[in-house]
């Protein structure tokens, strides 16, 4: 590929072709005027007219193409000698023309090429000065024209271009801070987001990532990217955008803090990425890395907070409130036990007593369930057991659940309810299948809906679609399992335990 | 009488069992303590039959603490830690029972008579744990007490109630003041008492009169 003349070559160009005008128009004067025109003068000036033309015509680029620079001015300076062979050698009226080949030469390959063409130029005028009688001596003048005008000329070109490069070096600089600056604006707008993030309460890896990629894929338009953060149990995807291109080119950048990879960033681009690119995309990502830590480590330290405010509940409930209320049940024993003569008052205390043995009982599991870590909701544990239920009808999880179940009956509501969930995914030819309700730790009520074939529950045998072990289950943790069902309509089937 | 210790380092609670283990004719508190350590000392110094032990107690696990006791009681965990993990350590540990502290007065009291009575209750299953329970649901009285004739239970209560001159007792009971102060021998005899006044204590406190 041809590099663009820069603008003092051309510059350069055009005053030497005017020159040429000039030096032409003397020796034409010359020769016309004072000298007063021979038949072989007219042949001379064609030759030196042919090669102004031709001079002006070529185009700056022919003098780039390989060895350009070289063989164009010889040939013009062949041209130009050819003409002042015919007009007096050394002493013809084009000797200011035959200057302007090694000029050309040295404005377009530099020092080297204005003397070789220089030389040459000299060298034939040597010889045909000698051709024609004449003397060394007198091509002198002429040839130390050359090598001053190409000295001087390769000089003007040298510092031309050092300034030039100097213009460019600046031109890269000041293209490169404005890249900086662009960079840096969109990580003033990104942690501006996360800012306002901040501010509205939404700081959340979710919205954090989705905005940091929404920033990424507009700097790289045409790309796609996933941001993943990584968690206790594997990488989790916070945030997608767009399809990924399966011929496309895939980046994978670490979401890194000084101590950690917190996360990374998947991204995939139609055209390759420079290293540029791709630093700035890991600058963009950077904020987002250290937002990300931070969550990480908030998360942490609310983590602990609540691990050990729940130890402080649980002793507090385990050595204050539940034995204090166990000694209120003896005493009100002791004293129902002297109400012989009062039976009503017996009964009255008798059923106090139950409520007090239902509270302490309460504590007790309350105790228990405080010094379990927090496991995962009936919500998740459901989303689990069911994710493998692909395609129709779809499973959707809708439950209103504002704390787990207790530790002791979790495990079997999820049981039942994934079996429900599985049961009708395969088996009722629905359009979907809805599990929803409320929960709140030991009250729950919760149905799974479908609206697909159903069957007659009169007709249906138990242990058909694990029914019994439905049952069972339920029995076991103290719940109540209802199974509705109308062939043709649908089926229900609701699970409730405690009481509000 | 059955001799009942009490390990638990919750003062209102274990104070509040002891006044009601009292109150019961056949079991006396004759310890409390709250630590296991103080419950292997208290043993040695003053025996009972039964020990009521939490778990969680400072200076060592009340379970730890039964696993020592070997044959010196029958112990019974009462404690709020009542799960099967606990269960199974305890029944590994050797304690004859196992009970939440919301455990009423009477089940208590009827498992006190139990262990007692050389059941192991913790190896029960709950049908036959409760079956048990019901056999020793009635206070078990001292033979003394026991043998205590329709007439010297009317003459108790009277004196219960503050009627203790004998010609008073004569004539409530329309019988001889002679035949009143034979039915006070054979009383004091039974109960093991020297005078009206602790007969009279002595009856309320196994049930057999009340004092209005």
């Amino acid at each position: 590929m041809l590099a663009t003349p820069a603008p003092w070559e051309t510059r350069l160009h055009k005053s030497v072709v005017v020159g040429q005008w000039i030096a032409f128009a003397i020796g034409l004067v010359s020769t016309l005027i004072i000298d007063g025109p021979e038949p072989l003068d007219f042949a001379a000036m064609a030759i030196a007219g042919t090669y102004v033309v031709g001079s002006t015509l070529t185009p700056e680029s022919w003098y780039r193409i390989r060895f350009g620079a070289d063989a164009i001015p010889l040939i013009g300076a062949i041209a130009v000698l050819i003409a002042m062979t015919m007009t007096g050698a050394s002493g013809s009226p084009y000797l200011l023309l035959s200057m302007g080949p090694p000029i050309f030469a040295t404005i377009y390959g530099g020092l080297r090429s204005g003397l070789t063409t220089g030389i040459l130029s000299g060298a034939l005028l040597v010889l045909v000065n000698l051709a024609g009688d004449g003397s060394v001596i007198e091509v002198a003048p002429g040839f130390a024209l050359y090598l001053v005008f190409v000295l001087l000329v390769g000089v003007t070109r040298k510092l031309l271009e050092d300034v030039h490069g100097h213009a460019r070096a600046l031109a890269v600089e000041q293209e490169s801070t404005v890249q900086r600056l662009s960079r840096l604006e969109e990580m003033h707008t990104a942690l501006l987001k996360l800012s306002e993030d901040v501010s509205s309460g939404r700081l959340n890896a979710t919205e954090v990532g989705a905005d940091t990629l929404d920033s990424i894929l507009e700097r790289f338009p045409g790309s796609a990217g996933q941001l993943a953060i990584n968690g206790d149990n594997g990488s989790v995807v916070l945030a997608a955008r767009g399809i990924p291109d399966e011929s496309g080119h895939v980046y994978e950048l670490p979401l890194s803090t000084r101590d950690a990879e917190v996360g990374n960033l998947e991204l995939t681009t139609t055209d390759p990425l420079s290293p540029a690119d791709l630093a700035e995309a890991a600058a963009m990502i950077h904020p987002v890395s250290v937002a990300f830590a931070n969550l990480q480590l908030l998360q942490d330290i609310v983590g602990s907070a609540v691990s050990e405010e729940r130890t402080r509940l649980a002793r507090e409930m385990h050595d204050e409130i539940g034995p204090s209320l166990a000694s209120l049940g003896l005493a009100l024993d002791m004293t129902a036990m002297q109400q012989v003569d009062n039976p009503e008052v017996a009964a009255d205390l008798q059923v106090l007593r139950s409520n007090v043995t239902k509270l302490v009982e309460d504590v007790r599991a309350s105790v228990a369930d405080l010094r379990i870590a927090p496991g995962p909701t009936l919500t998740a544990r459901i989303l689990q057991a069911t994710a493998n239920l692909e395609g129709s009808p779809p499973v959707i999880i809708d439950l209103d659940e504002r704390r787990p179940p207790r530790a002791g009956q979790i495990a079997d509501l999820t049981s039942i309810l994934s079996e429900a969930a599985r049961n009708a995914h395969q088996h009722s030819r629905a359009s979907r299948v809805v599990v929803s309700g409320q929960v709140d730790r030991s009250f729950g009520v919760v149905s799974v809906v479908d609206d697909g074939v159903g069957f007659d529950p009169a007709y249906e045998p138990d242990g058909h679609y694990g029914l019994v072990g439905m049952r069972e289950r339920a029995t076991k943790i103290g719940a109540t399992i209802k199974f509705e069902s109308k062939v043709g309509v649908g089926t229900a089937i609701t699970v409730e335990w405690g009481s509000r | 009488m059955i001799r009942v210790t009490i390990a638990d380092d919750h003062q209102l609670f274990a104070d509040g069992l002891s006044q009601a283990l009292n109150s019961l004719p056949d079991t006396r508190v004759v310890g409390v303590v709250n630590s296991g350590p103080d419950l292997e000392t208290a043993l040695d110094t003053q025996p009972s039959e039964v020990a009521i032990v939490d778990i969680e107690m400072p200076g060592g696990d009340g379970i730890d603490t039964i696993a020592r006791l070997s044959t010196k009681t029958s112990a019974i965990v009462v404690s709020m830690h009542a799960d099967d993990e606990q269960r199974k350590r305890a029944a590994k540990a050797g304690a004859k029972g196992f009970f939440s502290k919301g455990v009423p007065l009477l089940t208590l009291a009827a498992a006190i008579r139990a262990v007692a009575g050389d059941h192991d209750l913790i190896e029960m299953s709950d049908e036959e744990r409760d079956e048990v329970l019901e056999t020793y649901r009635e206070a078990e009285l001292d033979p003394g007490a026991a043998a205590l004739t329709a007439r010297e239970r009317e003459i108790l209560q009277l004196l219960a109630v503050g009627v203790s001159a004998t010609d008073e007792l004569a004539e409530r009971l329309y019988i001889s003041q002679k035949t009143v102060k034979n039915h006070l021998a054979s009383i004091f005899q039974k109960l093991a008492v020297s005078d009206r006044t602790q007969a009279a204590i002595e009856a309320i406190r196994i049930g057999i009169a009340r004092p209005n």
